[in-house]
């Protein structure tokens, strides 16, 4: 159709247009993307039908749109509050898991805005995490190593605008899941209907006020007798450690 | 005549060819709802009941808990140590209410509907709630025979038959029309599972009697769940049953279970089992073309002038000429080869 030489020509241009388009992407990912955190040892996950999830009431903590297995393998992004961070990934089906410890990078003082990406390369289950669609991934992030318990948690988000924060909650036989935020507001959680719940059944969204830490009152009830609540202290944005 | 008939149906031998082959991806494709039923044991049921129907349940003996304050059942107001112990709950006894009727209204379409969460405890008593996520719903109401007019008891209740309660009603009998699911998924974080039971899968058949006829049954194994919903029809044709709790005992020590009858028509019952990400339990291949409403009178129908016309070929040749030129091509043709002619 274009002859050898008009061939080459059309060859050559595809070329430069990719050459030019990775080179702009390059730039423009240099300028906006956060800092990168560092994965401390091995990284660790288990793949088995019906995995040994921890016992914490709250499974995950993140934007609704950080809640799937194309988010994980992007990056997660959070705020930088400490020196280390525990990410743990559960799917809600609960064959998938994984916790590892994340070492944060060095920060400048100053910085408004302070975020780091939690690099999943590590993984060997990227098409099992693929499969998993918005919701079907629970994610949390604490300060800390994974050995150390903590009520703080770090929002982890993707991309775009925080309107609400997402709570996975794994309800232990609770038929009743609500919210208290801190001016006493209280709000029913929701619970999936659909597909398997082994890791976690309620979704609480906490609308986000602006401010850099929340305060949220995770409460149960079982048949109207009160189970223990969860205390936690969501963590919005970053600060210099 | 015969003859004409026959040719006709020589002639048309591909076209038949090709129906059959259509047929049969249809009946593999086809997405025809079959009837089912299901009878299964269990200590958990989730429920979405029906918008368009109202919902009665004769709650006899009950504990009534509502996260607002009842004023007709003011002096039957209980303390709450043992039962809906929260403060967000007020709890009345209907113990000695002649009656009582709770009634679940009937919503209209594309708002919340009301779901019910039951329990067969492990003291023997039977617990349910009733809520619904729309604010502006209309609530559920309390009549009782003396009643002037039926009480507003809220959006959020529930209902407690203690063993006690149970023992003396003997029978608990709940009616629904709506979806949801039998069992609970096994985990380690509670103990409440499906105990036994079993689907059956039904076709529409003139020939059966009851119009219908068994297709094929699955036997529910413990910590099964099952999905009540007949998949994208599900707001079209909601799945109908009931719940019975029956504490006459049955054998000794065995404690009273919670039975859950129901009927509807889907593509598939939906059966997640532990260890695997659950199964769609529908009609195999044959069943489908063999089974299906549509297509099976069809099928036979061809398969019978197909089989009909290979016989009149094979029979036209052996006719051809003589019976005793017939019967020497019919010896030539199966006798044994001799071994020069090898």
């Amino acid at each position: 159709m274009f002859g050898r030489n008009g061939f080459e020509r059309v060859l050559g241009f595809s070329l430069l247009s990719v050459l030019m388009a990775e080179a702009y992407a390059s730039n423009a990912q240099s300028a906006e993307s956060p800092l990168r955190a560092t994965l401390s040892g091995a990284f660790h996950e288990t793949v088995q039908e019906e995995v040994g999830v921890s016992g914490s009431v709250v499974v995950g903590v993140a934007t609704a749109n950080a809640l799937s297995g194309a988010a994980a393998l992007a990056g997660f992004v959070v705020p930088v509050s400490s020196s280390q961070v525990c990410l743990t990934v559960v799917s809600r089906d609960g064959v998938y898991s994984s916790r590892n410890t994340y070492l944060m990078p060095p920060l400048e003082k100053g910085g408004a805005e302070l975020w780091a990406v939690l690099p999943f390369e590590g993984t060997q289950r990227r098409e099992l995490i693929n499969s998993y669609v918005e919701g079907d991934l629970a994610v949390r992030a604490t300060p800390g190593n994974c050995s150390s318990q903590k009520s703080d948690y770090l929002v982890v988000r993707r991309d775009g605008q925080v309107d609400s924060v997402s709570i996975l909650v794994n309800a232990f036989g609770a038929n009743d899941v609500f919210f208290r935020t801190e001016e006493g507001k209280e709000e029913n959680c929701q619970e999936f209907t659909e597909g398997r719940r082994t890791s976690y059944d309620f979704v609480c969204r906490v609308p986000v006020t602006g401010a850099s830490h929340q305060q949220v009152a995770i409460e149960r009830e079982r048949y109207g007798r009160s189970l223990t609540t969860a205390h936690l202290n969501l963590v919005l944005s970053g600060a210099d450690k | 005549m015969w003859n004409v008939f026959l040719l006709s149906l020589r002639t048309l031998q591909p076209l038949l060819v090709l129906a059959m082959l259509a047929m049969v991806f249809w009946a593999v494709l086809s997405r025809q709802p079959w009837p089912f039923s299901i009878d299964a044991e269990t200590e958990h049921l989730s429920l979405s009941l029906a918008r368009g129907v109202e919902t009665n349940w004769r709650i006899d003996g009950a504990v009534l808990c509502s996260r607002t304050s009842i004023d007709s059942l003011k002096d039957r107001s209980i303390d709450k140590s043992k039962i809906c112990a929260s403060s967000r709950w007020n709890a009345y006894s209907l113990s000695g209410l002649a009656e009582p009727v709770m009634v679940v209204p009937s919503l209209p379409d594309k708002t919340p509907a009301y779901s019910a969460s039951i329990d067969m405890s492990t003291d023997g008593s039977l617990l349910m709630q009733l809520r619904t996520d729309d604010p502006a719903g209309p609530p559920i109401s309390l009549s009782w025979a003396d009643a002037e007019a039926p009480s507003t008891i809220g959006q959020d209740v529930i209902l407690e038959f203690s063993a006690t309660t149970l023992e003396s009603a003997r029978r608990v009998l709940l009616p629904f029309v709506g979806s949801g699911s039998i069992g609970k998924d096994v985990s380690w974080k509670d103990s409440a599972i499906l105990r036994s039971g079993r689907v059956s899968l039904y076709t529409h058949s003139d020939d059966a009697a009851g119009g219908r006829a068994l297709v094929d049954t699955a036997e529910l194994m413990p910590g099964d769940r099952v999905d009540l919903s007949s998949g994208r029809q599900s707001d079209d044709v909601p799945i109908k049953g009931f719940i019975h709790v029956d504490v006459t005992p049955r054998a000794e020590d065995s404690p009273p279970i919670m039975r859950v009858v129901a009927f509807g028509e889907s593509e598939s019952v939906h059966i997640v089992r532990f260890g695997d990400q659950g199964y769609d339990f529908a009609p195999g291949i044959m069943a489908r073309l063999s089974r299906h409403d549509a297509i099976s009178t069809w099928a036979v129908l061809i398969l019978s002038l197909l089989g009909l016309m290979a016989v009149y070929r094979e029979g036209s040749e052996i006719g051809e000429g003589t019976l005793r030129e017939s019967v020497q091509r019919f010896r030539e043709r199966f006798r044994k080869p001799k071994p020069d002619e090898e």
